[in-house]
């Protein structure tokens, strides 16, 4: 939860700095913090986009207050408008459907005047339905919202919607997997085989919206995922041959060459310029260095 | 953009009351005591008291809201192919899954406007299901016993009328051969008239001539469901046009004479 302080004495950013940062903020899954800090950049990139800009996300179950300040009608006292966003759960169910941002509201209700708030869910409603990808090009039967139906209309089809919508709103890992398969797709050119004229049209389209490929690998992965990748790649990289085995190979190919190619028998008396650089000859004091000869 | 959407969400709309159809929509909620104010560098201390809250928009009752879309092929009922039309989202989402049409978007305008052109067209929205009605119908010409007949338009048209049917007569075109009355050899048995929708598309219908009296006595026993029975052509010439007509299928019934439902086949999506 966070506190959206529009039109109040902002705080300075350096001043912020150096106050604990639990002053201004909850964080969803504090136990992910200290493992995404030793993920790559481009998934810090992501996960921040993803878990960490609230301030940010579009209100789905509460309507914000617009404006800086506001007028008592009564008093002519003008005061700050504060919004203190209503904090919304999203079941892990979410992650297996397109909620358009919906959750689960847990709070209370006072049913009468003199009776104490009895708790409450509020839940969305959930269907099936299936839903369209053209760079994909494949039907989906997926639960859905009505709220993400009409998203999808709005937008005019999948591919704008989850294209154009950041991590934030998306929030279902299942939309962010879509996507990260179509910008995947984007990049490798890898759909509309068909109709390359339609290929261009839409390459063009999204052109604004495509991520460099390094930060698309990262892009919407779990960060369970996300370490499994760095450590799948950390082991690719280190060479686990034995030594032995190296030196062998080196050993027999040395050998081999010097079958391939024998030196040339020289004529007996005359030294070998093998010779003339042995040791030995470094050891003697007399001998001439090779500068003077 | 999507602050836009989700306040146009939450405002009520009842465009029309005829097209009330129960929508469950995203909840609002709004605490009962607001939060008081907090300095910059804290959070807001939240009670119990801040967590009561009262729902703003309900996900019960809500009209189903209208969609503009781009049709690309025609669809019964609903429009002629390149025509943009208001209908209602489930209906919109359908047709679009389904390739008939697209979202109203110039994009899609540049993209299907020449397959549009090449599409057949039909003189009417209602044209194609006016034709698929009219080829089940089984039509009853009552004509009297006792007074002598011959069959005219004008019968055909007050028939019409009875079944509430409304032709005019020039689009009514007879059979080749003349029938005259009455005539109990011809009781119960069917001709064919060709109707002409909107001066373009023809469908043929099964017509039935019934003698009819007024006194008790001369009246006919009555046919139980008779429409629903196949019967046999007046000429025999005509079963061609009964071969390419929809079959009518009989109703079967057991021992006690009560109905038996027809087994439909099983459907591709359904186990």
């Amino acid at each position: 939860m966070s506190t959206v302080s529009s039109g109040y004495l902002a705080l300075h950013p350096s001043i912020r700095k150096l106050l604990n940062p639990s002053r201004f903020k909850i964080h969803r899954r504090p136990w992910d913090r200290e493992r995404v800090a030793t993920l790559p950049i481009e998934y810090q990139k992501f996960y921040t986009e993803w878990m960490d800009s609230e301030e940010k996300e579009t209100p789905v179950h509460w309507a914000p207050k617009e404006g800086k300040w506001e007028r008592n009608p009564e008093t002519g006292e003008v005061k700050p408008i504060q919004n203190e966003p209503i904090m919304v759960n999203y079941p892990v169910e979410m992650h297996e459907g397109l909620w358009g941002g919906e959750g689960v509201v847990q709070g209370t209700v006072k049913k009468g005047k003199w009776r104490s708030p009895v708790p409450r869910y509020w839940s969305p409603t959930l269907k099936r339905s299936i839903i369209f990808s053209e760079i994909l090009d494949t039907y989906f039967s997926v639960v859905v919202t009505e709220r993400a139906l009409r998203l999808i209309d709005e937008h005019h089809g999948l591919d704008n919607y989850l294209i154009m919508t950041p991590a934030y709103d998306l929030k279902s890992m299942l939309a962010l997997k879509l996507k990260r398969q179509m910008l995947m797709a984007l990049l490798d050119k890898n759909f509309c085989h068909k109709n390359p004229s339609r290929q261009n049209e839409l390459l063009e389209k999204y052109k604004e919206y495509l991520l460099p490929r390094a930060e698309v690998e990262w892009y919407g992965l779990t960060v369970e995922e996300a370490v499994a990748k760095v450590k799948q790649i950390k082991e690719a990289s280190l060479d686990y041959t034995p030594l032995k085995i190296k030196l062998r190979q080196e050993l027999v190919q040395k050998l081999k060459q010097e079958r391939d190619n024998p030196p040339e028998s020289q004529p007996d008396g005359v030294l070998s310029s093998t010779a003339s650089s042995s040791w030995m000859s470094k050891l003697n004091p007399f001998a001439k260095s090779a500068e003077s000869r | 953009m999507a602050l836009n959407a989700c306040r146009r969400l939450t405002i009520p709309c009842i465009s029309s009351l005829n097209n009330f159809q129960q929508v469950r929509t995203t909840y609002v909620v709004k605490r009962r005591n607001p939060v008081g104010l907090t300095k910059p560098h804290k959070m807001a201390s939240l009670r119990a008291r801040h967590f009561v809250y009262e729902t703003v928009e309900d996900n019960m009752g809500r009209p189903q809201r209208l969609m503009k879309i781009l049709l690309r092929k025609y669809v019964e009922d609903v429009g002629q192919a390149g025509e943009v039309v208001d209908i209602k989202e489930q209906t919109a989402r359908l047709l679009i899954m389904t390739n008939k049409a697209a979202y109203a978007t110039q994009e899609n305008f540049d993209r299907f406007g020449q397959d549009v052109k090449e599409q057949v067209t039909y003189s009417s929205k209602y044209a194609v299901s006016t034709m698929q009605l009219l080829s089940k119908f089984v039509l009853n010409v009552s004509m009297n016993k006792e007074t002598p007949w011959t069959l005219e338009p004008w019968h055909i048209r007050s028939s019409f009328r009875k079944a509430k049917v409304h032709v005019t007569e020039s689009a009514i075109t007879m059979p080749e051969h003349v029938i005259t009355g009455p005539d109990m050899a011809l009781e119960g048995k069917e001709f064919y008239v060709t109707l002409t929708i909107n001066g373009s598309e023809k469908v043929t219908v099964r017509c039935r001539i019934h003698h009819w009296a007024t006194s008790l006595s001369e009246k006919l026993p009555r046919v139980r469901d008779h429409w629903k029975f196949p019967v046999d052509p007046i000429f025999s010439e005509d079963k061609k046009i009964t071969k390419a007509l929809p079959e009518i299928i009989p109703p079967v019934f057991d021992e006690d004479d009560n109905f038996i439902p027809p087994v439909r086949k099983a459907t591709a999506g359904r186990k």
